[in-house]
């Protein structure tokens, strides 16, 4: 699998096929509950954009409403600068792929992928080349002549994935096209949607709720909950630099330390805690002294026994200590809080890592994250 | 083969009640139905021998007095009004259906109830209350004649209009259960997916909605179009009693006229043509399947 942050830098100045996408203030209700409530987000033209969160968050409503498959209460959406919201799904420069797939079962897997252009009413002379194009693409060449029912999972996806492009949408919006998929099948369609995502400079729109998923992919992904989008960014600003405890739990797993802001320096906090004061860096927004804090840590950048112990280092317990293979995933305690770390399976002694034994932790200040909330 | 193909082997015994049944009542009667067609009529009604197809080249037309289209015509009117009726029905029940799917589940339950309330109350009572209702002062010719349907002071009753509003009423929940059950398990990301893929309305209805109701409402036309083709109460009580149908051809036959032999033939070819309808339909449903 391929990392992704900076891909957009790289991409060619002649694709510029994919359109730019505007949403101001979107609200969507469903009786009381707010599956969108003031959403705003910009997507670049021809950039590969997640839209991660928990089931329920809003993502799929707002894929949704920019496919016009459902509707806004309040707010505005425009694609490439052109106004959206009144203009019906079938007239719109946009294509799905959905969940479920959603093939037409009566129809054959050519019939599947010419439907697009079928409505256009194009002749079939235009369409059948550009049909055979589509499904080499994909890879289902061979498959033309079946029904979906004949099909796996994987070759379904390929047929909704060849019926959305063969209509060269300026979007592509793709709703965990994936889920359903066992993990090792995942894995490669993951590399084949990025890699096509490149060469056709399509703008995806890509729903899933897959945090793996969406860092393996994305140019940039916005994290959703309760109907908000919480943070847009980088896969890997995401992961380093999330905004607040949702994002830093939603992304992979976080140490989560509670304290107060006892003094600044520059841009150094010191902020006292359980286990004593720590020095964090805190590059956005103005926290005053005696500001409640929540600092984050990712368990592979807590240091255990460190060579020269730094200014955040403090002693605790282990508690347990597992064996994963390359990594050893390991458990403190220290002043009634548990801390989590990983370490390089080789950096641990045999038989030094022994419950009950007690440990130097050093949670360096380039590894602290400071959560807005 | 597999072992659920070993037990379904085993089961067929239990198939013995019911095929004993249509074998004694339902296969034998017809058969005899058939034999008699061929027979000539006595003097006195009965029937015997000579064995003849007289009864048939009757039917087809020709007469003791020449060629007369009478009984294909018969034949005609009774497949027409069959047909109308399962038409109509199927204009109503699909708007219908699509409304009652769209529901909450108890309002859903309730209109269920509406459509079947008709199914359930009997036959004569239900028609002569429409003798009530679209006779000449009742407020549905009124309103009529105001719209300049018809006349001032004539009555929707009798006539072809009120036969239609008889038949599609006795019909309608023929039609629209079956149909219902496919509209109410519609698969409408399909119909999404059509849109998202550029189709209109008529084209989301006709490319992703139509396939899959159609089997509902294949199922609901043959059960409205075959009794429909053999009801001759309702034309009679509404109609007026001036048309000659199948239905009350066959029960002359067999009645006033006491000349079983020509009303078993009447039967008979009315039971060819209903089950060469079905048989064409059923090829023609295969060969959509294999997508022809």
């Amino acid at each position: 699998m391929q990392q992704v942050p900076g891909a957009t830098a790289s991409r060619k100045p002649s694709d510029h096929v994919g359109a730019g996408i505007e949403a101001r203030g979107l609200v969507r209700a469903f009786g009381a509950f707010r599956a969108l409530d003031d959403v705003s987000v910009s997507i670049q033209a021809g950039e590969f954009f997640s839209l991660l969160g928990p089931s329920g968050c809003g993502k799929t409503t707002l894929l949704r409403i920019i496919a016009g498959l459902d509707s806004a209460d309040a707010g505005s959406l425009s694609i490439d600068g052109e106004e959206m919201l009144a203009i019906p799904a079938n007239k719109r420069p946009v294509n799905t792929v959905f969940q479920s797939y959603a093939l037409f079962p009566h129809l054959t897997v050519r019939d599947n992928v010419s439907f697009g252009l079928r409505m256009k009413g194009l002749s079939s002379g235009e369409i059948a080349p550009r049909v055979e194009r589509a499904l080499d693409m994909v890879e289902i060449g061979s498959m033309a002549a079946r029904k979906p029912a004949q099909l796996s999972g994987g070759q379904k996806q390929r047929v909704a994935l060849a019926r959305a492009i063969i209509n060269e949408p300026r979007v592509l919006l793709l709703d965990e096209p994936l889920a359903a998929l066992d993990l090792r099948l995942r894995r490669q369609l993951q590399t084949e949607l990025r890699a096509l995502q490149r060469r056709l400079g399509m703008t995806f729109v890509y729903v899933t709720h897959d945090q793996e998923e969406a860092l393996a992919m994305s140019d940039r992904i916005a994290v959703m909950n309760a109907g908000r989008i919480v943070q847009v960014a980088s896969g890997r600003e995401l992961y380093e630099r999330p905004r607040n405890r949702f994002v830093a739990q939603f992304l992979g797993s976080c140490n989560l330390i509670p304290g107060t802001v006892t003094a600044r320096a520059g841009n150094v906090l010191t902020v006292a805690t359980n286990v004593g004061p720590l020095e964090v860096r805190a590059d956005h927004g103005t926290l005053p002294a005696s500001s409640q804090v929540t600092l984050a840590i990712r368990p592979e950048r807590v240091r255990l026994n460190p060579d020269v112990p730094g200014r955040n280092s403090f002693s605790a317990e282990l508690r347990d200590a597992t064996f994963t293979g390359a990594e050893t995933q390991v458990t403190l305690s220290a002043s009634e809080m548990e801390l989590r770390a990983v370490i390089a399976s080789e950096a641990v002694g045999v038989g030094s890592f022994v419950p009950g034994r007690a440990v130097v932790v050093d949670l360096p200040a380039s590894g602290l994250i400071v959560l807005e909330d | 083969m597999n072992a659920a193909a070993r037990r379904r082997d085993k089961g067929w015994w239990l198939g013995v009640p019911g095929i004993g049944w249509l074998g004694m009542f339902l296969v034998l009667p017809l058969l005899a139905v058939f034999a008699v067609s061929f027979l000539t009529r006595g003097e006195y009604g009965g029937y015997g021998l000579p064995l003849t197809i007289e009864n048939y080249r009757r039917l087809a037309g020709w007469g003791e007095l020449g060629f007369d289209p009478l009984y294909p015509v018969i034949l005609g009117r009774s497949l027409a009004l069959g047909f109308g009726t399962a038409v109509l029905c199927f204009l109503l029940a699909v708007p219908l259906t699509f409304f009652i799917a769209g529901l909450g589940e108890r309002r859903r339950l309730v209109a269920l109830t509406l459509v079947m309330i008709p199914f359930w109350t009997n036959l004569l009572v239900r028609t002569y209350a429409w003798q009530l209702l679209l006779g000449p002062s009742s407020w549905l010719s009124e309103a009529a004649a105001a719209a300049g349907f018809i006349s001032a002071g004539e009555g929707l009753y009798p006539s072809w209009s009120a036969v239609a509003i008889g038949m599609v009423a006795d019909f309608l929940p023929f039609f629209a259960l079956p149909l219902f059950a496919s509209v109410e398990k519609l698969d409408w990301t399909l119909a999404e997916a059509a849109a998202d893929l550029g189709a209109n309305r008529w084209q989301v209805f006709r490319h992703a909605v139509w396939p899959q109701i159609r089997p509902g409402a294949v199922t609901g036309f043959v059960l409205v179009f075959l009794p429909a083709t053999g009801q001759f109460v309702i034309p009679d009580l509404l109609g007026g009693a001036k048309t000659a149908l199948l239905g009350n051809a066959i029960q002359q036959q067999f009645g006033q006229s006491r000349d079983w032999p020509f009303g078993a033939a009447m039967a008979c070819v009315g039971l060819v043509i209903m089950g060469a309808g079905l048989f064409i339909q059923r090829r023609i449903n295969r060969l959509k399947e294999a997508g022809l």
